[in-house]
């Protein structure tokens, strides 16, 4: 019974007209919050496992140390490092590299400075290992000391605090939507009883049930629930493609990187700014307009059977 | 016949505080019977038949349908005594925007019978009433009369076991009214128990069958087989309808 007859002419009350409109707004900002949880979720798990993988070996170097010193220690700790069970590669960063890194902080580039720098060794873990951090830093600072390891631990936790903090504000949003929702649909309810008061109790004396009554009140809910839903679905949609669209191209515009590496966990992590979201992701707002009709049924039988027992 | 259609015992109401409209009044319809139940205007006909489609509860005394104590229902059981009743209302009471067939159906629908089947009956009940060519009129477009006949056609769409008709010729010219009469005979001797609310004194007249009189706030049974025979209608008792 989806409405297709009905014995109240409920869709010309003006309360129930504004409706589809209302549930549209409610559940535009609804998939928006849930949208943005779900990129949150992507990047605090893409930050995780990209930084978890890593370990930076800092190597510090007297300015008066001559190349050739400076290469015999770097070569012993790659050395060592390629012997730790669990590592799988190390990467040298050249003095050209960590002057572009440097460069957004300090202005100009660090070669210009002559400034000291440090040795970079970027180090990769095999997927799920463990090392023993203790004993590689006290191995390293055997070789060179001074010589730390950065596993990027309090940075990665900051991170996710923050991230978690915004989960939450976005399911403290739903729950506020859904409670307007909810409301929002009781209200219209208990109106349109009140207008056709005359009309239930009519139906009511001919032998109809309250499951009858509400069944009328029902299939008007669900439709626009299911109208107002895909609506604000769709927009949402729409929104979250079009500011993921506006980020990349402002990047690209701004040369600070192609495009194309926005996608992936680059040198800097703060940069994989991608908002799209991943298929089982989409899937779950197009089920939005489902829930959204199903919450408006059950709210709506709800409301109709309680006020008609409530008549004696 | 195990089991009365009405049972009234003692019953008496009153609408808040103001005077009683019936006193203490008895009697009982047995199952297939057909009563007119006459009084002047405000005598409390209409009262009377709320009583029994649960439109109203008696101030005191018991009111029984089907064999069930009225007092002992709960909302939830008031659909199915419903189902079983059919009222013309007086004010014919038919939904403003749905159609004369649609107002018909509605009996059927409540109760879950089949699309294609309602179509097919309301159609040729309607027709049989004299409003083939009204099927998709909306009350407010069809006259008195024909209005009156769409609360008929409702009124006996589902066969009721009992029907209640107040005042249900009081907007057509008597040849409609004896044929509406005639419809009513007809579910009649399919076993419907009838009660006819009239104060047209020919029309009743015309007939034979029993008459519950309302009169200063009490009923009389009067049965013109055996005219001398009126009488107050003491307690209830299932032998009250006389020779079967
Ligand atoms: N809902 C009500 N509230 C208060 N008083 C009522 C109500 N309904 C009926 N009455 C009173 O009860 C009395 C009987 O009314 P009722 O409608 O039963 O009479 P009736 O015999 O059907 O009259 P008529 O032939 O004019 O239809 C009247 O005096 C009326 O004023
Ligand atoms: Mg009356």
């Amino acid at each position: 019974m989806l409405g297709l007859r009905s014995d109240l002419p409920l869709d010309r009350d003006a309360a129930a007209r504004f409706l589809p409109w209302i549930l549209g707004f409610m559940v535009y900002l609804a998939a928006l919050a849930i949208g943005a949880a779900m990129v949150v979720d992507r990047l605090a798990d893409r930050w995780q496992a990209g930084l978890t993988g890593n370990l930076t070996i800092e190597v510090p170097f007297d300015p008066d140390l001559g190349v050739t010193e400076k290469s015999i220690v770097i070569d012993r700790i790659v050395d060592v490092l390629s012997a730790t069970p669990g590592i799988a590669g190390t990467t040298l960063l050249d003095d050209r590299e960590i002057a572009r890194l440097l460069e957004p902080w300090l202005g100009v580039s660090a070669t210009e400075l002559d400034i000291p720098l440090p040795a970079l060794i970027a180090v990769t873990l095999r997927p799920g290992v463990v090392i023993d951090r203790a004993s590689l830093q006290a191995g390293l600072a055997a070789i060179h000391p001074g010589t730390t390891i950065d596993d990027h631990g309090a940075w990665i936790d900051d991170a996710l605090a923050f991230l978690r903090g915004l989960n939450l504000l976005a399911a403290l949003l739903t729950g506020l939507v859904l409670a307007a929702t909810t409301l929002t649909i009781v209200f219209v309810t208990r109106t349109g009883l009140s207008i056709h008061r005359g009309v239930i109790e009519i139906v009511h004396l001919i032998g109809a049930t309250d499951s009858y009554v509400a069944q009328q009140f029902q299939a008007q809910a669900l439709r626009h629930g299911l109208v107002g839903g895909a609506f604000g679905t769709l927009l949402a949609a729409a929104t979250l493609l079009g500011i993921d669209q506006l980020l990349k191209q402002s990047a690209a515009l701004a040369g600070a990187l192609p495009a194309a590496q926005l996608d992936g966990l680059d040198l800097a992590p703060g940069m994989g700014l991608d908002l799209r979201l991943l298929p089982w992701q989409w899937a779950v707002l197009a089920l939005l307009p489902v829930a959204t009709a199903f919450i408006a049924m059950l709210t709506a039988r709800w409301t109709v059977l309680r006020s008609l027992a409530r008549l004696v | 016949m195990g089991w009365l259609v009405v049972l009234f015992d003692q019953v008496s109401v009153q609408y808040g505080a103001g005077p009683q409209i019936l006193r203490d009044i008895s009697f009982t319809l047995a199952p297939g019977s057909f009563h007119f139940l006459v009084g002047r205007s405000g005598a409390g006909k209409s009262s009377l038949l709320k009583l029994m489609y649960l439109g109203l509860r008696p101030s005191s005394g018991t009111v029984s349908l089907f064999g069930r104590d009225v007092a002992s229902l709960s909302r939830r059981d008031f659909p199915a005594i419903r189902r079983r009743v059919g009222v013309v209302f007086q004010d014919f009471r038919l939904i403003p925007h749905l159609s004369a067939l649609d107002n018909v159906a509605l009996p059927l629908r409540v109760a879950g019978v089949r699309e294609a089947d309602i179509r097919r009956h309301c159609g040729e009940l309607l027709s049989w009433v004299g409003l083939a060519d009204h099927l998709g009129a909306l009350p407010e477009t069809l006259s008195g009369g024909q209005q009156q006949r769409v609360a008929i056609a409702r009124a006996v769409i589902a066969r009721p076991n009992l029907l209640l008709a107040d005042e249900p010729t009081g907007n057509v010219d008597d040849v409609i009214g004896l044929r509406l009469m005639y419809l009513f005979e007809e579910l009649n001797k399919l076993g419907t128990t009838v009660v006819v609310a009239t104060h047209n004194d020919s029309l009743v007249s015309r007939f034979t069958h029993r008459q519950l009189r309302l009169e200063q706030n009490s009923l009389r049974v009067f049965d013109p087989a055996q005219p001398g025979r009126s009488r107050p209608a003491a307690a209830a008792s299932p032998s009250s309808p006389g020779p079967a």
